[in-house]
């Protein structure tokens, strides 16, 4: 385990302030935010821009019960078995795990409890293009006090070379998102 | 119950400060005063830690110069190696790792959830030893304070020419 160290960090390492908004190459295009209730199900990005190179998505997700509520990543309303692969380098914090090639009617990662979010950072590569498969790379996981996953994600749908227009969320098991989840969708120029 | 949809399209990602050591010091670095005008906080950079031994060094990170709270699961690979684990809860820092001042300069990238919100924080960080080993951390801090000020601490601090730039992230 590494040590922490105990330098004090007040009064130096300011950062020089630097101008703002310098660029444009990375926009957001939409944001869901779970309201009071929870979000009754699915969160769904449509008709999305074909306008940038690659796509990133921040998550934030938990669901209404007390264990562990996975989340289930469909791309273009495709639902059919085998066409996503998972490759998954992951662990539980006292082992590590490597998990894969598995294929899957969907990409599915850890979601967060009534207690504790999970959080992931989520990029979908050339999303736009019609001449190759497209890849997906997610990294993130949740903690809770007697546990939690971390994933190291990779995974492409396979059978399909289609632009992606949408992208939907869908609460694993029996769950749906809890109050205060937020799925944030940004665009990244190439 | 029901999902908002937000949409907009318009600059998101900014950097808000930069910094580069200018010599070796044994001081953390910290960006403090950070507004609160965005949703997410990333950081980014090449480190060395400012002790001159090779392996992977101390890297961690805190957040409004809080030293308690922390929830931490990390994932180590390379270095020829079975890939390890560690976690730890109610901890006074996220520990990652970072290369020492013998082996090469070592990439990170982290990014700092609903820092601004009156929720607990939520943190996605890669990081490593070039020369040995990567690392990916989760990390939370159990505290709805809204995030001001990050501190970056390397062991013995930080060698000359290691660089920290800060950018915020506005969701729509």
């Amino acid at each position: 385990m590494p040590l922490i160290t105990t330098q004090s960090a007040k009064g130096y390492g300011w950062g020089a302030r630097v101008a703002a908004g310098a660029t444009n190459s990375f926009e957001s295009i939409a944001t869901a935010t779970v309201t009071s209730g929870g979000s009754g199900g699915n969160v769904v990005f449509s008709s999305i821009p074909q306008t940038y190179k690659h796509l990133r998505i921040h998550i934030l997700s938990g669901g209404t019960s007390g264990f562990n509520n996975g989340i289930n990543m469909f791309i273009n309303s495709d639902f059919t078995n085998a066409n996503y692969w998972c490759n998954a380098m992951g662990t539980n914090g006292t082992s590590a795990y490597d998990d894969g090639p598995t294929q899957l009617p969907y990409i599915g990662i850890f979601g967060g409890n009534n207690g504790n979010l999970s959080s992931y950072i989520c990029d979908v590569l050339n999303y736009s293009t019609t001449n190759r498969k497209k890849i997906t790379r997610t990294m993130g996981g949740y903690i809770d006090p007697s546990g939690g996953y971390l994933y190291n994600y990779s995974m492409a749908p396979i059978t399909s070379t289609n632009a992606i227009t949408s992208i939907a969320f869908q609460g694993g098991g029996v769950i749906d998102f809890r109050e205060d989840c937020r799925i944030a969708l940004y665009g990244i120029k190439g | 119950m029901g999902v908002t949809y937000t949409n907009v399209s318009a600059p998101t990602f900014e950097p808000i400060a930069t910094y580069t050591v200018p010599s070796d010091t044994a001081n953390a670095v910290t960006f403090s005063s950070i507004p609160a005008t965005y949703t997410d906080l990333f950081i980014s950079g090449t480190t060395r830690a400012n002790r001159n031994s090779s392996g992977t060094m101390d890297f961690a990170i805190t957040v409004n110069g809080n030293g308690s709270n922390y929830s931490y699961m990390g994932l180590t690979f390379g270095n020829n190696s079975t890939p390890g684990a560690y976690r730890g809860t109610g901890a006074s820092s996220i520990p990652g790792g970072t290369s020492g001042k013998p082996d090469l300069f070592s990439p990170f990238n982290a990014f700092i959830l609903n820092y601004a919100s009156a929720t607990k924080k939520y943190i996605n960080w890669w990081c490593g030893n070039s020369n040995e080993q990567g690392r990916r951390v989760i990390g939370s801090w159990s505290n709805t304070a809204t995030v001001t000020s990050v501190e970056l601490y390397g062991e013995q601090g930080w060698a000359s020419g290691s660089t920290f730039t800060l950018f915020g992230i506005k969701a729509a």
